[in-house]
């Protein structure tokens, strides 16, 4: 690359908002970032970007625990679509009165969940999940889970890397600081 | 090119984005940041092993954002919107072919299926994008390694 190609860089380098979920704040990523500059002090850009390296590390084991959570408990009361497609199909043959369910001139249950969202009551508050419950979603979202597990690990793994880089950077920068040892004579 | 086609054009290049030559202007500012600001880069020579060391590295940390990014934009997916079409089709037809016992198990051996091939697709993508991650990783790992030789 020619010196000359080299444009004025545009800012692009800590956009946080790339590296968040919709629901993760951009301004706690920020606070987090001070907090995490405080303690770790880097010195330099490079240094700097390493901690934010590990900062994302953090965030990301915080998400993969969130993601797994969900899994296991928001989702044990919710049906598989299919079940939920077949059940609402039978409610709306049922409502159909004699059972053919031949009568779909009205639309009602034309490429939608049918009658089942009509006149509905408000939802019911969520029941309390017990261990048959989270047993059920764990066997449902058993894929999805041991993705989230398998994501997990490596990023401990590589948040160990990552601090392990800062502090051999720190080390070196320092090094020149450091005095020889001197070999006293003893006797 | 055929709906299908289209998209699936669209998502390779969803893919291949997050592998690609990331762009000069992401490099730039990395390297810009590597080198203590822009009048580092102006001189700095790019061409002796420090300069292109630097390069490397600033080409790899643009490469690990643009992963880190696709991998952000893939996690939260919980099902493959294709497939939720196709379900919606098999909806349709038994609520037009009307009830009858037969047709119900059909439907819902389709739609078993159906449900199975959305989870598998975005289980693969999320994978994918692991992996890429991971590859960006180790390779912004290594370039950081050499070019903390030169320091």
């Amino acid at each position: 690359m020619a010196l000359s190609e080299i444009r004025r860089p545009t800012g692009a380098l800590s956009d946080p908002s790339r590296f968040l979920l919709d629901d993760e704040c951009a301004e706690d990523y920020g606070r987090l970032r001070d907090l995490y500059v405080a303690d770790l002090a880097p010195a330099n850009a490079l240094e700097r970007r390493q901690v934010e390296l590990i900062l994302r590390c953090d965030l990301d084991i915080e998400r993969q625990y969130r993601m797994i959570q969900q899994k296991l408990t928001h989702e044990a009361h919710i049906k598989s679509r299919p079940r939920q497609i077949i059940d609402d199909f039978r409610a709306y043959t049922e409502m159909d009165g004699d059972g053919d369910g031949d009568d779909v001139s009205d639309g009602a249950g034309y490429g939608g969940a049918g009658p089942a969202g009509q006149g509905a009551s408000p939802p019911a508050p969520e029941p309390k999940l017990n261990t048959p419950d989270i047993a059920r979603a764990y066997t449902i979202n058993r894929a999805m889970i041991d993705i989230h597990q398998r994501e997990l690990n490596h990023t401990h793994r590589r948040r160990r890397h990552e601090i392990e880089l800062l502090f051999k950077m720190q080390d070196r920068r320092r090094r020149p600081t450091v005095h020889d040892a001197e070999i006293i004579e003893v006797g | 090119m055929s709906p299908a086609g289209a998209r699936d054009r669209k998502f390779n290049a969803t893919t291949h984005g997050a592998q690609s030559q990331p762009g000069g202007e992401e490099v730039v500012a990395h390297l810009s940041a590597i080198l203590g600001g822009a009048r580092g880069v102006g001189d700095t020579d790019l061409e002796c092993p420090p300069g292109l060391a630097a390069l490397q590295l600033a080409v790899c940390e643009a490469r690990l954002d643009r992963a880190q990014a696709h991998y952000l934009s893939v996690l939260p997916q919980e099902r493959d919107a294709e497939c939720d079409h196709m379900m919606e089709h098999v909806e349709d037809v038994l609520y037009f072919s009307g009830a009858g016992a037969e047709l119900e198990r059909e439907a819902t051996r389709r739609l078993r299926g159906l449900d199975r091939l959305s989870h598998d697709t975005v289980a693969r993508r999320k994978r994918l994008a692991g992996r890429y991650l991971r590859e960006a990783q180790a390779e912004r790992g290594r370039a950081l390694e050499a070019y903390l030789e030169f320091l």
